[in-house]
């Protein structure tokens, strides 16, 4: 019962790591607080919702239509509501004020045309359950697990084995030194949009499929759970992000299943707080994200 | 054959002006050193060469092409490599992808990787801590990892700040030793010191900079009395 709660955990953590994973991979390279990072999350899960509804889309296509939609609606905001905000210089604030502005308006814009009633996502398993070791799995669960660990992996490759990954991680490191060195900041902050809103957009699909219910509004709470778990896990590191969200995972499922699901919240953020009185850089603290 | 030209360069600060229209010229192959007392400018000098401050006036030519105004990342392409002031390690990357980066803008082909060989089999303690964070290297070997990284991208002028700074005085002649060498194979350098006495002395030429002037310049600035006085402590200095 505690391995397939466990299991469990880790599915919904798995999620709550791929959004927390943008918010480490943005801050990492801008010190920004991507306080929209949540409503990209949610126009994700429409994008892949509009692929199921209007071309009968499987749930790979509706996967990839939630990382595509997701990746362009980060792009976009880089270009028209963060880069020209940062040109014009020195205020730290100024920035996160303009992500608070645009992800109110993505919301309304998605409300308008969404209505703000949830909406279902139907996209259709096979009802075979998998049974393993006691544990019982059905196909939408072995495939959330299999895609966000897969994604995980994947950039974890990429950021480790690939030029434009080793030179995001130095850009996040030491900004100069990185355009010093050729690379093009412009080019690498538009592409951390386009990697961190990918894999928000993911994850809006992956929840639309484990709840089967998506809104304008399910961007809110993955936003502050996304940005409170890059907390735990140490600001700016990937892997702080991949960590801290399977902690959270498990954490909510635990309180439910032991305790009171009307407590599940609070346990977690509990949890979290604890976390951070024992190390307040977080669990991956990686010593000069915060400094440069 | 004149490789970089410095023209009547003015950088300033708010209200603070930290280069007060400053020429200078470095021809190809030449070591040419930059003292001066902290504050003098020479770290804004550098790093208004490298795009890195806004020139408020005056331009900066490199080979032929005006480089004032160009975005930072263009300069590895064009030539030049820059070692700032603290190194610049990037202490969370491998050994070997810091390495790597100094090839960023010319692509990881076959030919990068024979630099990397080369620049390995010239400083061999490199090669052992590949695989290593850079940041648990001790500072010695940080400053010849920042220095490969910068030959990774085949430079054609190398601006070194401080590159002794911090160092054991052992050490710091090897990197000494070192900027000789390069410089005898085709490596023009340009470099700012605080040992003002190895930097003039290892120099084809020396500029010495005070308060964002350039007040003396010459190839016998070592002998000269009034660099003898205030930078190589042969009397005390005025202060």
């Amino acid at each position: 019962m505690l391995l397939q709660q466990l299991v469990n955990g880790l599915m919904l953590g798995s999620t709550y790591a791929l959004v927390a994973i943008g918010y480490s991979l943005i801050f990492g390279v801008l010190r920004l607080l991507h306080l929209a990072h949540g409503e990209v999350f949610m126009v994700g899960a429409f994008a892949g919702l509009e692929l199921v509804v209007w071309w009968h889309a499987g749930p790979i296509a509706a996967l990839v239509g939630g990382l595509v939609g997701s990746a362009l609606i980060g792009m976009l905001l880089e270009f028209v509501a963060f880069r020209p905000i940062r040109r014009r210089g020195n205020s730290h604030l100024a920035p996160i004020v303009s992500t608070i502005g645009a992800g109110l308006v993505i919301q309304e814009v998605m409300t308008k045309i969404f209505g703000s009633e949830q909406t279902a996502f139907p996209v259709h398993f096979s009802q075979t359950e998998y049974h393993l070791a006691g544990l019982t799995l059905d196909a939408t669960q072995l495939f959330i697990l299999a895609i966000s660990f897969v994604a995980m992996l994947a950039l974890h490759l990429f950021v480790t084995r690939t030029r434009y990954g080793i030179a995001m991680r130095a850009t996040s490191e030491n900004l100069r030194i990185a355009a010093v060195l050729g690379v093009n900041i412009d080019q690498v902050v538009l592409l951390t949009f386009a990697l961190a809103s990918g894999l928000g957009g993911l994850a809006g699909v992956l929840v639309g499929l484990n709840f089967n219910a998506i809104s304008p509004y399910m961007g809110v709470e993955m936003g502050i759970k996304g940005m409170a778990v890059m907390l735990i896990g140490g600001l700016g590191s990937i892997y702080g992000a991949m960590a801290g969200g399977l902690i959270l995972g498990i954490a909510e499922v635990l309180s439910v299943a032991y305790l009171s699901s009307s407590l599940r919240d609070g346990f977690a953020f509990g949890l979290m707080i604890l976390i951070l009185l024992l190390r307040p850089r977080g669990l991956f603290a990686t010593g000069v994200a915060v400094e440069r | 054959m004149r490789l970089l030209t410095v023209d009547n360069t003015r950088v300033a600060y708010g209200n603070l002006v930290a280069l007060d229209g400053v020429s200078l010229t470095v021809d190809e192959g030449e070591i040419v050193a930059l003292v001066g007392t902290n504050g003098a400018g020479k770290s804004t000098l550098m790093a208004a060469i490298m795009g890195l401050v806004p020139v408020a006036t005056g331009a900066v030519t490199f080979d032929g092409v005006r480089v004032t105004g160009r975005p930072t990342h263009q300069m590895a392409a064009l030539g030049i490599a820059y070692v700032p002031e603290g190194r610049g390690t990037l202490c969370e990357l491998t050994v070997r992808e810091n390495l790597l980066l100094g090839a960023y803008s010319r692509r990881w082909d076959a030919s990068a990787r024979a630099d990397l060989d080369m620049v390995l089999s010239r400083f061999p303690v490199l090669s052992e801590r590949l695989g290593q964070t850079a940041g648990t290297l001790s500072g010695g070997e940080q400053q010849m990892l920042v220095i490969g990284r910068a030959l990774m991208s085949r430079p054609r002028l190398l601006l070194l700040d401080e590159p002794s700074l911090g160092l054991a005085p052992l050490i710091a002649e090897r990197i000494f030793e070192l900027i000789v060498e390069l410089a005898r194979e085709g490596v023009t350098v340009l470099l700012v010191e605080q040992n003002a006495h190895a930097a003039l002395g290892l120099a084809h030429r020396g500029y010495v900079l005070e308060a964002g002037r350039i007040v003396l310049e010459g190839s016998d600035l070592l002998t000269h009395p009034r660099v003898r006085e205030a930078y190589l402590g042969d009397t005390a200095p005025d202060l």
